[in-house]
């Protein structure tokens, strides 16, 4: 199994670790109630060393990325963000991911753990032109830091103003002396910042974080609460809610395909999904009563299955079970009423809009 | 194509000149330093065949993908440095960025608060005969009588009364540390934007060796020359709310193109001062300023408010009989170089002068230490005390030259 330079310390934390396809990482520490809350009330410290980084750099950069993600790249300002699905031809999505813009020749992107060969291998096998790209993974460290005084506690470690930085933005700096890339960016649905860095400094970094956040009650955050965390903003998890046979069109991810980029990889397919309709839409969905949903469990309406949840939890901050799943259009309108099919029994839930999570805004 | 050498010798040899100079002299002029031959690189790169007028991503000229990443991390550097929320890095000068601030904050004819020139400050804070002068109503303040430092109550005084719009903060020649905080609280009393220029102390400000200016102000100033170390520019770094106001004031407002291959040498210059190597320099200029202050005083020498926190000190030579243009020109034949500079009640004129300003920079940059300082402090005396002897000066310039030779800098 895969170890992060930061194993010791999250198992003198006390941490929970389990495989989380092929990496030794921590669930919990706590409790995930706890931990999200820390995340929705103050600050918690994510450890996300597993996640990929591909640096795609040259004079055709650009045009690499325009043809491999849905999102525009060429619409991006240098150090700015997007978030974006990778589909193939055949618009199935083989992973979502960041791009992050430095300029035209220059991106950095940030994959899922669990894809990070398949997705170095596809990449690999759509480049053209004067191009380079590399798997710098396994030498780069990924802390989180989310809530919303992460920012406070962040900015107590660096001389970079971390104000004027915008959501979905970035800059670099030194942290506590390390050189990073310091983005507002999360998975959490909170305000928050990632830092990328030379993974030899995760001690020094986390440590320091740590400290740094003790006044307000600083959490290390697991694989857990960051599972309810990100549903509650109905963020995707690749392998659940978006996978090799589904569409970003069909996730209800529209805003992130942008057509009128010029052709990119599955923009014929979608467009024709986008057109003529698809056989079924990611909705949410709450449940009145009952135990959780969870991924897998059946979609039933009028006594037959019409669908699948991809994910679901007892979402800590809205207090209530919620979930995402697949439907047909026709019954994917808000208030509308299905079954959820819970070991062997239905229970009714109400599609509802989402994000089920949005933090209040200042 | 033919090399510099080649094409044009007169000005080949005029670089070489003056590089023999400025490295068999020593530097003494508070507000220069040596560069970096990175930062040299930089200045001398096809960058300046560029035209970027705009900023990043917002040009008016095609092909600036490449020169955006220089500004962007110019920016992005120079943020990171001083904690600003904003930068500009595209002043030409310390000078525009100052025409900038004002500008954005006040119209022709209204009244700001200046450092008197004859106290210190500089030509841009309000001079007569300077743009700032000329446009505005400017009111002085300057020092006590007594303690020759900045006369904090009369600024208040004046502000209150003359209901200032802007306070200008910052000097030329003010060898103490300025309570930023004490004037933000006049600047709240009566409603004043405050803007510091810090050109003088910027690289002491960078290093954490100065109290910053930035939490107070709403403008902060600077050229990236001085004790900064960068090449011959200016910056603005401001609040995020001023932000839009200040960069259409530099661009279009007062420049045209940007200097692309300055500010990638400012970008390097703020890299460097981001290394642990940078404060440690900059604690060196300030124990060399120290001893050079100490020395002089050992030798007689009256400094203006009787010593100095920074890289810089005001010498009183009216007791050792000379004047400051008679000083500056005697110690030029010998080798040492410095400004004469007006003094508080200065009973010479300004052409004449009963100072000298000397700093500590760039003899720090090349490796001098506090054994060199006590050394020039000798000489300077030495030859202050026959200052129209050819003789005596070129004894003391063989001595300038002897300690020059130990400290080579440039390998270019």
């Amino acid at each position: 199994m895969n170890k992060t330079p930061l194993c010791a310390v999250h198992e003198k934390l006390g941490a929970r670790m389990i495989d989380f396809s092929g990496w030794y990482m921590p669930v919990q520490y706590s409790s995930i109630i706890e931990e999200h809350n820390a995340v929705r009330e103050g600050a918690g410290l994510f450890d996300l060393f597993h996640m990929g980084e591909f640096w795609m750099t040259g004079p055709d950069a650009l045009k690499n990325v325009q043809k491999i993600v849905t999102q525009d790249a060429e619409a991006l300002s240098d150090r700015q963000i997007a978030y974006s699905p990778m589909c193939r031809p055949d618009g199935t999505i083989v992973d979502d991911l960041l791009v992050y813009r430095w300029n035209a020749e220059k991106f950095l992107l940030v994959v899922n753990a669990s894809n990070i060969d398949k997705d170095f291998n596809w990449m690999k096998s759509q480049l053209e032109g004067d191009v380079k790209f590399t798997n710098e993974s396994a030498k780069t460290g990924l802390i989180a830091i989310q809530g919303p005084k992460a920012e406070a506690v962040l900015q107590k470690l660096t001389r970079q103003r971390l104000k004027p930085i915008k959501f979905y933005w970035f800059t670099t700096g030194k942290v506590v002396g390390v050189d990073c890339i310091i983005s507002r960016t999360g998975y959490t649905g909170e305000e928050g910042f990632e830092l990328y860095y030379d993974a030899e400094h995760s001690e020094t970094l986390w440590n320091a974080l740590m400290e740094a956040g003790k006044d307000v009650d600083i959490k290390p955050i697991g694989l857990g609460a960051r599972d309810t965390l990100r549903l509650e903003a109905r963020l995707m998890l690749y392998g659940n809610d978006i996978h090799d046979s589904t569409t970003p069109i069909e996730a209800n991810l529209n805003w992130t395909v942008k057509f009128n980029k010029g052709a990119f990889n599955g923009s014929d397919v979608l467009k024709k999904q986008k057109d003529q309709g698809v056989s079924k839409t990611l909705v949410g969905f709450e449940l009145a009563k009952g135990p959780a949903a969870r991924h897998g469990y059946p979609i039933v309406k009028d006594g037959s299955v019409v669908g699948e949840v991809t994910s679901g939890t007892m979402a800590p901050t809205l207090k209530k079970n919620i979930g995402l799943g697949y439907v047909p259009p026709a019954l994917s309108a808000i208030g509308t009423v299905i079954d959820i099919e819970i070991r062997g029994k239905n229970y009714p839930a109400t599609i509802i809009e989402t994000p089920f999570y949005t933090r209040a805004r200042s | 194509m033919r090399s510099l050498k080649e094409f044009d010798n007169e000005i080949f040899e005029i670089i070489g000149r003056e590089k023999n100079r400025q490295m068999s002299q020593i530097e003494l002029i508070a507000s220069e330093n040596f560069v970096s031959e990175a930062v040299l690189e930089a200045l001398g790169s096809v960058l300046t065949n560029k035209y970027a007028e705009g900023y990043p991503a917002k040009r008016y000229y095609g092909g600036c993908e490449v020169v955006d990443e220089a500004e962007n991390l110019a920016r992005d550097r120079v943020k990171e440095l001083f904690s600003a929320e904003h930068a500009n890095v595209q002043p030409h000068s310390g000078s525009q960025a100052n025409m900038a601030v004002y500008q954005v904050v006040l119209k022709p004819g209204d009244t700001f608060l200046g450092m008197n020139l004859q106290n210190g400050g500089h030509l841009t804070h309000g001079s007569p005969v300077n743009f700032s002068g000329l446009l505005y109503n400017v009111v002085p303040y300057g020092v006590t009588d007594d303690t020759e430092t900045l006369d904090y109550d009369m600024l208040h005084k004046l502000a209150v009364e003359h209901k200032a719009k802007m306070i200008m903060v910052g000097a030329s020649a003010y060898p103490r540390i300025i309570d930023f905080e004490r004037i933000r609280k006049v600047c709240d009393e009566i409603e004043a934007v405050m803007c510091v220029d810090m050109a003088h102390i910027a690289g002491l400000v960078a290093a954490g060796l100065h109290p910053t200016p930035i939490p107070y102000a709403d403008f902060v100033t600077s050229t990236t020359h001085k004790t900064l170390r960068g090449p011959r520019g200016g910056l603005v770094l401001c609040k995020e709310k001023w932000a839009k106001a200040i960069d259409k004031a530099i661009f279009p407002g007062l420049q045209g193109g940007p200097l692309m291959h300055v500010i990638a040498a400012k970008a390097v210059a703020f890299k460097e001062a981001l290394e642990p190597e940078f404060k440690t320099y900059q604690k060196k200029v300030l124990e060399n300023a120290q001893a050079l202050a100490a020395a002089l005083v050992a030798k007689g020498f009256r400094l203006v408010s009787g010593g100095t926190d920074n890289h810089l000190m005001l010498i009183d030579v009216r007791n050792k009989n000379v004047t400051g243009k008679l000083a500056e020109k005697a110690l030029d034949h010998a080798g040492i170089t410095v400004n004469k500079n007006t003094i508080p009640n200065d009973p010479q004129s300004p052409f004449v002068t009963s100072g000298l300003r000397v700093g500590t920079p760039a003899v720090t940059t090349r490796g001098m230490t506090p054994v060199e300082m006590t050394k020039i402090a000798d000489l300077m005396d030495q030859a202050l005390s026959a200052p129209e002897d050819a003789v005596n000066l070129a004894t003391v310039k063989g001595k300038v030259h002897e300690i020059c030779s130990k400290f080579p800098f440039y390998s270019i």
